[in-house]
């Protein structure tokens, strides 16, 4: 029984839960960067800030290497680099935005502006990677919602913004 | 970190996508979301890294392959994660940065994550 509702709350996962999994310490407000290679470095930076992982290139060649497969660019102005790595022994999200936007190699050509960064372990209970991933796509699908993102003044704001409507 | 080690934790990196990948209902997940997954490309991927590495170690890798699921593992705390052994001290001295070490129990290649 009590598995069973384990299970069911894995299935209900929503954006608060998602948001559990990042920090304002993983939070750049605006990036610097002014290319794909230096925003996978900066948000990895981020990643490793507080961390027990201490080896950014791990990171970096696992993202690279994932990017290769395809451009995680796929939402308008939005991107998800993401992948499992050894090195990771939760699953950690990061978050960042740039005004200006940046070529990722969008889909629409486009540049992109919000980045979700999900670094995940081999093997994660409840498949959060993936669950945590379908929800920040589907959120990010929302055009309005977006605008109001990027517009965030800070943290708390930015997580405001996106928990709004859920009740 | 050593190059032959980090190709030989981007290959097991490669291995996980490639586990994702071979997954029927993670890879549709991904694929709705419009992140794809081609099998072939991520073992193609993992044929060009094996290349680049140094016989000795490509052969060692590949034996450890057949006897666990995976072959390299980091050290978290001070053990070996993959059969929480102790690892010696020494995997950590500046005099062994650029050796790939392996864990004296299990004998899994072991990193720094």
């Amino acid at each position: 029984m009590q598995g069973n509702i384990a299970q069911n709350k894995a299935v209900a996962m929503d954006i608060k839960d998602v948001l559990q999994l990042t920090s304002e310490a993983r939070f750049i407000a605006g990036l610097q960067a002014k290319d794909k290679e230096g925003v996978l470095a900066e948000m990895a930076d981020a990643l490793l800030a507080g961390s027990p992982i201490t080896n950014k290139e791990t990171i970096l060649e696992m993202l690279k290497s994932r990017e290769a497969q395809g451009s995680t660019a796929v939402g308008p102005g939005v991107a998800f680099p993401h992948g499992r790595t050894l090195a990771a022994q939760n699953l950690i999200i990061v978050v960042a935005r740039s005004q200006a936007g940046v070529d990722f190699d969008s889909m629409d050509g486009g540049p992109t502006h919000l980045f979700f960064m999900l670094i995940a372990p081999p093997q994660d209970t409840g498949n959060q990677y993936i669950r945590s991933l379908a929800v920040l796509t589907e959120k990010m699908q929302d055009p309005a919602l977006r605008g109001a993102a990027l517009q965030a003044p800070d943290y708390a704001a930015f997580c405001q913004v996106l928990t709004e409507g859920q009740g | 970190m050593n190059r032959q080690l980090a190709l030989l934790v981007s290959i097991q990196n490669l291995e996980l996508q490639l586990r994702d990948a071979q997954d029927e209902v993670k890879a549709k997940a991904l694929e709705a979301m419009g992140f794809p997954m081609s099998v072939e490309k991520i073992q193609r991927d993992i044929a060009g890294l094996l290349e680049q590495i140094e016989p000795r170690h490509r052969s060692y890798y590949l034996r450890l392959k057949t006897r666990f699921e995976n072959p390299v593992v980091p050290v978290w705390d001070g053990h070996c994660t993959g059969c929480f052994a102790n690892v010696p001290t020494a995997f950590t001295s500046v005099t062994n940065v650029n050796r790939v070490m392996s864990c004296e129990s299990c004998g899994r290649i072991l990193f720094q994550p």
